[in-house]
């Protein structure tokens, strides 16, 4: 396999963003990238691109060939990837793989969401759609209510505190607050977690992350000829993919998702790192406990440890490992399919020092994506090249 | 009456009764009729339902365990407020559309 690196990235903001389409929000995104990696146009020989939704809320299909054709990339391949909330890492690997295996030598991917022109029951009904229907879904539990059912496990089991899950909303709210690209851009207090309104118990609304508007891509080349496009080429050193359960009565314990196991056992080994070498990490936070299980299933912390780990401020800008700098999907947004790619941009940015919220000496960096109740997972671990 | 299928290769319960074993996509498995007894293993209250469902929201929907060795996730009918881990349930109903309905035992 061939050495890949990342020469150029772009973002969006994230949020309520009025009079962009989801084909703006992409093409947006993937100019920037395009034009940070200062890769000529007709040297680019494939898009992936990562999109859950878009069907439904935004009513728009085809959306890789419309992104492509947009872009003035017309003639290239053009594939749109879906893979619930982790669409955005699915499009991350599969153009990493193009590159890798030697198919091609130049990669656009992006991810992609237009959700806020939909209502709540709207939106909560496309995203229960990652569940399965007739095994689970049907009976009317939704995501925030999926992860309901495993936060008061994990406080059963392993004593975490109601507290303890809230400060990971507290943390997060507090480096959304600094990144000017985040929806959230005001610090909560544990007694505002504590009191906001319940939205399937025993998680509340700031528990939950936003629905969002917004993109990320990021341009890909193999390693070797990154330096001349990009002074501060980032590495990808891992990539892991793996499907697990789908619903929560086949999953052995439901606080792990074997998914986000296999994914990251994959990608450590590929990048030949452990988990106490990654400095800097954005996890998969669709919910505050869905972050404190994030980080035992990579191996940050022993399992049932994550939530005294927040209270230490061990996941903190200057902890053991930074968890979430920029906010996570719970303040910087969650445009489901644009995520995964979000969290590679905030990572590159990390690596190259220019983050807002910047982690000092972050050498290693990991994202975590995952998708419908751990059914999918992506794990790609970057490094300064 | 609730009907589980046992798989013939790894053993284990599941109501996917026309589908390979959700657990090892086995095909072959003997039909077990289930007491419809259960316990409440861990459960949440849906605030904010899907569209089809937001009239019935407050609801209750719980991870289920069979003493025959069958989890499910089903619609709770209960005071939500009355939930508690380790209680005992017992099945209602098959919902054409919600699927195995368990009440409060």
């Amino acid at each position: 396999m061939r050495a890949v690196a990342i020469i150029g990235v772009g973002s969006t903001p994230f949020g309520k963003l009025e009079g962009m389409g989801i084909l703006d929000l992409a093409v947006s995104a993937c100019r920037e990238a395009l034009a940070e990696s200062r890769v000529p146009r007709e040297k680019i020989q494939a898009l992936y691109l990562g999109n859950f939704v878009g069907e439904r809320l935004a009513s728009q299909g085809a959306l890789a060939g419309l992104v492509a054709n947009r872009l003035g990339l017309t003639g290239i391949p053009a594939t749109k990837v879906e893979g619930a909330c982790a669409s955005g890492g699915i499009a991350l690997r599969q153009g990493f793989l193009g590159i890798a295996l030697g198919l091609y030598d130049f990669v656009l991917v992006a991810g992609v969401e237009k959700m806020t022109s939909s209502s709540t029951a709207e939106v909560t009904a496309a995203l229960a759609t990652a569940g399965d229907e007739e095994g689970e879904m049907r009976t009317g539990l939704t995501f925030p209510g999926a992860f309901g059912i495993i936060t008061r496990e994990h406080m059963a089991r392993y004593g975490t505190t109601r507290e303890q899950i809230g400060l990971v909303s507290v943390k997060n709210h507090g480096l959304g607050a600094s990144n000017p690209k985040a929806q959230f851009r005001k610090p909560v207090t544990l007694d505002e977690v504590l009191a906001s309104r319940l939205i399937a118990d025993p998680l509340r609304l700031f528990d939950c992350p936003p629905i969002s508007d917004g993109a990320a891509a990021a341009v890909l080349c193999p390693a070797e000829w990154a330096r001349d496009f990009h002074p501060k080429p980032v590495r990808v050193l891992g990539s892991g993919h793996a499907t697990g359960p789908a619903t929560l009565w086949e999953m052995e314990d439901i606080t792990s998702f074997p998914a986000t196991v296999r994914a990251s056992r994959e990608a450590y080994q590929m990048a030949g790192v452990t988990a106490a070498d990654v400095q800097v990490a954005e996890v998969h936070d669709c919910f505050t406990m869905a972050e404190i299980i994030a980080t035992e299933d990579l191996g940050f912390f022993p399992r049932g440890k994550g939530g005294p780990a927040v209270e230490e401020g061990q996941t903190g800008l200057d902890g053991k490992v930074a968890v979430n700098p920029s906010g996570g999907l719970i303040a910087k947004g969650h445009p489901v399919g644009a995520t995964g790619c979000a969290q590679v941009y905030e990572l590159v940015k990390q690596l190259r020092g220019e983050a807002a919220n910047q982690v000092l000496n972050a050498r290693i960096g990991l994202a975590h994506n995952l998708g419908g109740t751990g059914v999918v997972s992506t794990v790609t671990i970057l490094g300064r090249l | 009456m609730l009907k589980a299928r046992r798989c013939a290769e790894c053993g284990k319960l599941s109501l996917e009764a026309g589908h390979p074993c959700p657990f090892c996509g086995s095909e072959g498995g003997s039909a077990v009729a289930l007491s419809g007894r259960g316990r409440l293993l861990s459960w949440t209250v849906i605030r904010v339902a899907p569209g089809r469902y937001a009239a019935e929201a407050p609801y209750a929907v719980g991870l289920l365990e069979l003493p025959e060795g069958l989890r499910l996730t089903a619609r709770l009918e209960a005071d939500p407020e009355q939930l508690a881990a380790g209680q005992a349930v017992a099945f209602a109903l098959l919902d054409p559309a919600r699927g195995p309905i368990f009440r409060p035992a």
